[in-house]
């Protein structure tokens, strides 16, 4: 247990998770995570400045979890989930998956490392290469992996195909041929072909009608459940991440800004950029009534991000002071279990004088607006 | 007047070569053809020619050939009665040669010529050439529609066949060019074989693709745009000629050719280009011949208006502007600075190798003082200072129109234009696609032209077309009577010095009026291999000896014994 | 599918009689015919010439030359030349294997090379060895295609005589087997084609670069990569396949050359092909050769653009499928 003690972007730290779940070593553990992409101008392509996808982050992943990483677009947790499978190369930072490092494989060993964890991508039919049957496409892994070869893949990926709710003898048609919903489940069949202990599922239904989208995530729990699978779940929207994660992160602008079990950060949201976010969750029942925060502003350009909380200038936090423009906060233990990167939320490591002394005026104190 | 061409002719004429020829013919016969006359010189049997050519032929049927390629071919595998010679004379029968016809005869009055012919001469395809061979000829070269010899031919009454090797011509009038027409412009072509096609079919015949002629190549095969290739006819009836084979191949850019010729990929390129000439020195295995040539170039003024036809040209119908015109440009500097050595001035409407050439002729002086002190006279001043003459509100200026298929016509323009502006005159260059230079030729549309004219052979004939009168190719519409009375009484003389000198008095007429100014004779610039033995090229055409053409011994190259592909070659080993 | 080919053909047919009578007309608006060139030939009569041009129909209107051409050409019948002195027919079936060789060699070559270069530039997008490709293809490609033929002749022939200076075979030499004949076919041939795989590769790598650029973010390779895939297999297995498609539209588009001919090339090399027949028809205003060149060039561009369309259908299984739905 690291005890967090330096703001979000200081480099030795990570939130330590609380859950039941939590049992033995981390299957996942990332640290201090970055990611710039240059700015190129011109015809020489001079790197001008850097866009700072992700700029710091750290979390860890125990089997059979399911950690929700959740945002608005562009604020770094696609990235972070490509760089967890070293589908990007990170600028800095570490994974260790199962122990080992990630970011030192290279060759057989980090493709043989991919067999254990495997991605769903947003789009089902981009993901599907068009020019493949989806058996061939299935298959493919079981050879790859020498897991199945022969009359024995073939009936593998019938298998497969009927496990993700699929006719078998779809095999051989091609991607173009399914409907979103049938695409999406061919891509988990897919990406469960080589067994993976870890699944990226990056906005895995995002691009899907609602009442499919209920259907997929139904069949990724069943095989969590079936399987102890681990999920890496990526959304960009509350509402889905609430049905199958243990714990969620949200994430602003390549920072995580708060990470708690799912249960506490819907019932008591402590950072305000994760109000906001759950304010713009569709409530099913109109009766029920809200005080809707509603975010103003874009989100700025992770190329310039704002100085000290990069998200004051859309903060509705009441003692939101000149300090928050100065002062990085830490992603700090609110509670148990429930971190938050607020300096206006009690309790805080940045004491009211060190806030003063950054030109603050107002003393921190609980905003909970009624959800 | 009774000439000396009335007498009887025999083979007395033959050319001390020819002679030379029959002392030695008979040594590297293989097939035992000796006796009697023969056509090739000594040397070695064998060998390969390899032509570079720009283009190929329009045709291999003689009476409608009309490219340099075509006449290059038909020459070499048809025949004429008798040959014009080295001289290329075509008054009377003075220095021709016999080919088909081994001896002639004249009719006391002169109004027919008999011709008897080889009884050795053999078709291609093995069929006795007869007299109704030529009486067919001429038949068809009489039909203005079929050919450009029947004007010539216009005076020739009939044509008689005694026997199978007797032909007799039939004149209408004496006159002096009556023995070429007959015998030297007409190729012989295969009655047997073309009888029986109708009038204006020659050119859609089997034969003028592939052509059976009686000369001394035959020809073997076509490759359209590509490849023609001829054999030695080893049957020929005055000898066989000592090369195996001519190939024609078409390389239609020049650093091609050139680059063909001095890999050695090709013996012989004949449009070596100035600027080629430096590529002889690091190639001694390539020879340059350098020879005269039956071209003459010019700047033809337009005594026409373009617009209006029917009236004068507002500007160069005057003679005294056309002869200061003339006079404002340094013609040895323009030919020196756009063709180097390879071209001379020009001196009249002819070229130096016409045998009734006349290098004579007064000239109009390089004298741009002079030429300038006749425009202001003529009241062609500068009256508003813009660099060019004007009168009366109408500035000297005028236009030149140029084909863009010719490098050295467009640099010439340029030199021309330099010239004239220094003296006040303004010349304004139109470059034109070839066919539409000369779509605006036939129209009359122009002011000034830079033209050419090719000879094909020494025949003065054309003369009276291209600068008499109502000419049908005097595309300036140049016209003096006494010009026209000179040439008539030129061409219808039998006297040479009286012939002379009426072709003498009509360049000079002509020089003077100054229809044109006479810009220069390019040279022939002939690349060939080293390791051919010929004898003297002839003006009317490098290839007219090359039956005569060896190769040198020891200098052979592996095309050289390449096995002749004539069908019927006994050289063989 | 069939009647879908069967209204191309058809399209294909009647735009090539369009171009042809296009083309026909324009040149007859031209100044001169294919006797014209004799009028500056004073050995030739101005009676012969009329003569003749009777003879080849040339002194009726244009739109009855066309006419009764175009209903010739239907019986077969491509008409005469008159520049060249025999049947269209015979002309265009002695060039035209000639251009098909000389520019499917070019074709296939440079698009093999040029594929190659693009997937080697793609995969390593940025590097030196990239951007050094590219500054060179660029260069290539913006020669001049005369100059490029001429410096190559001059050069590699003149200078250093490592190809010969043109045309289709050494002549009058008998090889002494089959073999020596095709590797001096081969020798002949290499010139005029490395003339033209210099200029049209560039393009092609330029093409496949660019669409293996586009295919490589695609999640279905990041998917074959978080297959585990090798690197090799993810870009010529998942990415290049699916970066095929424009290539074989380019190809669809280069196929009409191998009609047309490269006209400049074949003027340099003297390689008898179908580009200087249309040269030579223009130059000497030989109607019925340029018509008949367009009409078989026509028909040829239809029968390469189905063989395109082939091979879009051969490699997209979604056009395929389609298709069968």
């Amino acid at each position: 247990m690291t005890p967090p003690s330096a703001g979000v972007g200081t480099p030795d730290v990570h939130p330590t998770p609380t859950t039941s779940r939590q049992s033995g070593p981390p299957l996942l553990e990332v640290r201090d995570l970055v990611k710039h992409f240059p700015i190129r101008r011109g015809i020489l392509g001079r790197t001008v400045g850097h866009v700072r996808a992700v700029d710091g982050v750290s979390f860890q992943l125990w089997p059979g979890e399911t950690l929700g990483l959740v945002g608005e677009s562009g604020c770094g947790k696609s990235t972070t989930g490509r760089m967890v499978l070293r589908l990007l190369e990170p600028s800095a930072g570490s994974v260790h998956f199962d122990g080992a490092d990630v970011l030192a494989l290279s060759g057989a060993r980090l493709r043989a490392m991919r067999r254990h964890a495997q991605i769903i991508f947003q789009d089902p039919f981009s993901s599907l290469n068009p020019r493949m049957t989806i058996g061939a496409a299935i298959r493919e892994g079981l050879t790859i992996h020498r897991i199945a070869a022969g009359e024995a893949a073939d009936r593998r990926v019938r298998e497969l195909l009927s496990e993700v709710g699929l006719r078998p003898q779809f095999a051989d048609r091609y991607p173009h041929e399914f409907s979103g919903g049938q695409r999406q489940r061919v891509g988990i069949a897919r990406a469960l072909s080589v067994s993976p202990r870890l699944i990226v599922c990056d906005e895995p239904v995002s691009a899907l009608d609602v009442s499919v989208q209920a259907q997929v995530v139904n069949l990724l729990q069943d095989l969590q459940r079936d399987r102890g699978l681990a999920y890496l779940f990526i959304a960009h929207d509350l509402s889905v991440v609430e049905h199958i994660a243990d714990r969620v992160a949200v994430m602003y602008l390549g920072h995580i800004v708060e990470l708690a079990s799912a249960t506490d950060i819907y019932r008591e949201p402590l950072m305000p950029y994760t109000q906001a976010l759950l304010s713009a969750v569709p409530v099913p029942d109109p009766t029920v009534r809200s005080t809707r925060v509603v975010l103003s502003g874009d989100v700025p350009s992770p190329a310039n991000p704002p100085s000290g909380c990069v998200f004051h200038p859309r903060c509705q936090h009441p003692r939101k002071d000149e300090a928050c423009t100065k002062l990085v906060p830490p992603l700090e233990e609110k509670s148990a279990g429930h971190w938050a990167a607020c300096i206006k939320q009690p309790p805080t490591t940045v004491h009211w004088e060190v806030q003063k002394a950054a030109g603050g005026t107002r003393q921190p104190e609980r905003y909970l607006p009624d959800l | 007047m009774t000439s000396r061409f009335r007498h009887r002719h025999c083979l007395t004429v033959a050319t001390s070569a020819l002679i030379a020829a029959l002392a030695t013919a008979c040594g590297p016969q293989a097939d035992g053809t000796t006796g009697g006359r023969e056509l090739a010189g000594s040397g070695n049997v064998g060998g390969t020619l390899v032509i570079a050519s720009p283009t190929g032929p329009n045709t291999l049927m003689p009476p409608t050939v009309t490219s340099i390629q075509g006449k290059q071919l038909t020459d070499l595998i048809y025949e004429r009665l008798a040959d014009v010679g080295p001289a290329i004379n075509t008054f009377g029968d003075e220095g021709f040669e016999p080919r088909l016809a081994t001896s002639w005869d004249w009719s006391a009055d002169s109004m027919a010529i008999t011709f008897h012919l080889d009884p050795r001469a053999r078709w291609h395809d093995g069929k006795p050439v007869q007299a109704g061979d030529v009486r067919y000829t001429f038949r068809v070269n009489s039909d203005s529609a079929q050919s450009s010899d029947a004007v010539y031919l216009s005076k020739v009454d009939s044509v008689s066949v005694p026997d199978s090797l007797t032909v007799t011509f039939w004149f209408a009038a004496r006159y002096p060019e009556q023995f070429y027409d007959a015998a030297g412009r007409l190729s012989i072509l295969p009655a047997h074989l073309l009888a029986d096609v109708p009038a204006g079919g020659l050119n859609r015949a089997p034969e003028a693709t592939a052509p059976v002629g009686s000369g001394p190549f035959r020809f073997v095969r076509l490759q359209p745009g590509a490849l023609i290739e001829l054999a030695a006819d080893t049957g020929y009836h005055l000898g066989r000629p000592l090369l195996d084979r001519i190939l024609m191949t078409v390389a239609p850019n020049p650093i091609a050719a050139a680059t063909q010729l001095f890999n050695g990929e090709a013996d012989l390129y004949e449009a070596m280009m100035p600027q080629q000439m430096g590529e002889f020195a690091t190639h001694p295995e390539v020879v340059a011949h350098i020879e005269p040539s039956l071209t003459y170039n010019f700047l033809q003024f337009n005594l026409r208006d373009p617009r209006h036809p029917d009236r004068p040209h507002p500007l160069l119908s005057d003679r005294e502007l056309r002869r200061a015109l003339s006079m404002l440009i340094d013609r040895e500097a323009i030919v020196k600075s756009a063709w180097d050595s390879l071209a001379v001035v020009g001196l009249g409407p002819f070229p130096r190798s016409l045998p009734t050439a006349d290098t004579l002729v007064r000239q109009l002086p390089h004298d741009p003082s002079r030429g300038g002190a006749i425009l202001d006279s003529l009241g062609w001043r500068d009256s508003n200072g813009d660099g060019i003459r004007d009168r009366d509100g109408q500035r000297l200026e005028f236009a030149v129109t140029v084909p863009t298929s010719s490098a050295f016509r467009q640099r010439i323009a340029v030199l021309l234009q330099d010239q004239f502006a220094r003296n006040g005159v303004g010349l304004t260059v139109e470059r034109l696609e070839f066919n539409t230079f000369l779509e605006r030729l036939g129209r009359r549309a122009f002011d000034t032209n830079l033209g050419s004219w090719v000879l094909t052979d020494g025949s003065p004939a054309g003369s009276r077309a291209t600068w008499g009168s109502g000419g049908n190719q005097n595309f300036g519409s140049y016209g003096n009577p006494l010009v026209d009375a000179q040439l008539d009484s030129a061409l219808a003389t039998f006297d040479a010095a009286d012939r002379r000198s009426h072709f003498s008095r009509a360049y000079q007429l002509i020089v003077d009026d100054a229809p044109a100014i006479w810009l220069y004779e390019p040279r022939n610039v002939i690349g060939i291999h080293r390791r051919f033995v010929m004898p003297p090229l002839r003006t009317a055409g490098w290839w007219l000896d090359l039956p005569r053409w060896s190769v040198r011994t020891g200098e052979q190259i592996a095309r050289d014994r390449g096995a002749a592909s004539a069908p019927a070659a006994p050289v063989a080993p | 599918m069939i009647s879908g080919l069967v209204s191309r053909v058809v399209q294909a047919a009647v735009v090539a009689i369009l171009v042809a009578a296009v083309a026909f007309f324009v040149l007859q608006a031209a100044p001169g015919d294919p006797l014209s060139a004799l009028v500056e030939n004073p050995s030739v009569s101005p009676a012969l010439v009329a003569a003749e041009r009777a003879r080849l129909g040339y002194d009726r209107p244009a739109a009855v030359q066309f006419l009764s051409y175009v209903s010739a050409a239907a019986g077969g019948d491509l008409g005469y030349s008159a520049s060249l002195g025999m049947p269209v027919s015979r002309v265009i079936g002695a060039a035209l294997p000639h251009t098909l060789l000389l520019m499917g060699t070019a074709i296939l070559v440079s698009f093999a090379v040029g594929i190659a270069l693009g997937v080697a530039q793609a995969a390593r997008a940025g590097t030196v060895f990239d951007r050094a490709a590219s500054a060179v293809s660029l260069f290539l490609h913006s020669l001049p295609e005369f100059w490029l033929a001429l410096v190559l002749l001059i050069v590699l022939s003149g200078r250093l005589h490592l190809f010969p200076g043109g045309g289709l075979e050494t002549l009058a030499v008998a090889h002494s087997s089959g073999w020596h004949w095709f590797l001096d076919r081969l020798h002949h041939l290499a010139l005029p084609a490395l003339t033209l795989v210099l200029l049209t590769t560039a393009g092609v790598a330029r093409f496949q670069r660019a669409a293996l650029l586009e295919v490589l973010p695609r999640d279905f390779v990041r998917t074959a990569v978080a297959k585990g895939l090798s690197r090799r297999r993810v870009v010529l297995r998942h990415a290049w396949r699916n970066a095929l498609l424009p290539i074989v539209t380019l190809l669809g588009l280069a196929l009409p050359a191998l009609v047309g001919g490269a006209v400049f090339v074949e003027q340099v090399f003297s390689w008898p092909g179908m580009g200087r027949l249309v040269v030579t028809s223009i130059e000497r205003r030989d109607y019925a050769l340029l018509t008949g060149c367009l009409l078989v060039g026509g028909v040829l561009v239809a029968a390469g653009s189905l063989l395109a369309d082939a091979l879009a259908l051969a490699v997209d299984p979604r056009q395929r499928r389609a298709n069968r739905d």
